[in-house]
C-alpha cells in the first residue's frame, strides 16, 4: 500500500500526457455526435476523469482504443439519457442530399461506375490506412449524416434510439444512412481504395 | 417504385437498409435476384459490411 505519489511515478505521469494528447480526438467524436460544444466538454472530462483512475488503462494493449471505448460509453449513455440532441445542420434535410445519388447512379438508376472489389478490410495489410482514410472521409461529410453514420456504426446505438435522438422517422433514418454509406464509399474510393479487381 | 426489375439504386439502398432492419421478404427475394446478376451491387453491399468494420475502429 506504499503506492508512490503521482508526481514520482514516471509510467503514470507518461500514462497522463498520453491522455491530455487524445483529448482533442475524444472532443471531435463527442462534438459530431452531441452537437453542443458544452456538453461535449463535459462527457469529455467525465471521461479522462475516469481513465485517470483506471489502472485497466496501464494494462490495455491499445490505450487509445480503451480510452475510446470509454468514451463511448459515454456517450452512449448521454444520448439514451436525453430525450432529443441539438439538432445539426440547422436541423433541415441539409446538404447537397440528391447530388450524391446523381453522381452514383443514371437516369435508369444503374451504377455510373461501377464499384470496385474491396478486400475484406480484416485481412488487409492497409487496415490501418484505411481506418485513417475513413476518418478523414467521416470527417467530409455533412455533420448530420457523419452524426447518423457514427451512431449507427461506431456506437452502434439501434436505429429506434438514433430516431429518437434526432427525430427522424426510420424511413428517413435509412435514407441518411444510404446517403452516409454511399459519400463514404465514394470518398473511399477518391482516395485510391479500390484493391484488387 | 417500379415493378420492373429493380434499379441498381433501389437494390443498393436496400443492401444498406438492410444492416439497420430487416428487410420483408419481396424485398429479401428482389436483392437476393439482382445480386446474382449484378456485380456492382455486390460489391456494393459487400462495402457496406466493409465500412461498418472499419468503423468500430476509428476515434
Amino acid at each position: 500500500m506504499s503506492a508512490p505519489a503521482p508526481e514520482a511515478d514516471p509510467a503514470r505521469a507518461a500514462r497522463d500526457q498520453e491522455l491530455v494528447a487524445l483529448r482533442p480526438t475524444l472532443l471531435r467524436m463527442a462534438r459530431v455526435e452531441l452537437g453542443d460544444p458544452s456538453t461535449a466538454e463535459d462527457v469529455v472530462s467525465e471521461t479522462l476523469l475516469v481513465l485517470l483512475q483506471d489502472e485497466r488503462l496501464a494494462r490495455a494493449e491499445s490505450p487509445r482504443a480503451y480510452a475510446v471505448g470509454v468514451l463511448r460509453h459515454k456517450i452512449v449513455d448521454h444520448v439514451r439519457r436525453v430525450r432529443r440532441l441539438v439538432p445539426l445542420d440547422g436541423g433541415g434535410d441539409g446538404d447537397d442530399s440528391d447530388a450524391v445519388f446523381e453522381r452514383a447512379f443514371d437516369a435508369a438508376g444503374h451504377w455510373r461506375q461501377m464499384p470496385g472489389a474491396w478486400r475484406a478490410p480484416d485481412a488487409h495489410a492497409e487496415s490501418d490506412d484505411l481506418v485513417r482514410a475513413l476518418d478523414a472521409c467521416v470527417e467530409g461529410l455533412p455533420e448530420r449524416l457523419a452524426r447518423v453514420f457514427l451512431m449507427r456504426e461506431w456506437l452502434e446505438l439501434e436505429t429506434d434510439a438514433i430516431c429518437r435522438a434526432v427525430a427522424v422517422k426510420p424511413n428517413n433514418l435509412h435514407q441518411l444512412l444510404f446517403r452516409a454509406r454511399l459519400r463514404l464509399r465514394e470518398c473511399l474510393e477518391a482516395r485510391g481504395i479500390r484493391g484488387a479487381t | 417504385m417500379s415493378t420492373r426489375a429493380h434499379s441498381c439504386r433501389r437494390v443498393s439502398e436496400l443492401s444498406s437498409k438492410r444492416l439497420d432492419a430487416p428487410l420483408s421478404w419481396g424485398e429479401r427475394f428482389a436483392v437476393r435476384v439482382h445480386l446474382l446478376y449484378c456485380t456492382g451491387c455486390r460489391r456494393f453491399a459487400a462495402q457496406v459490411e466493409d465500412l461498418r468494420r472499419l468503423a468500430k475502429r476509428l476515434g
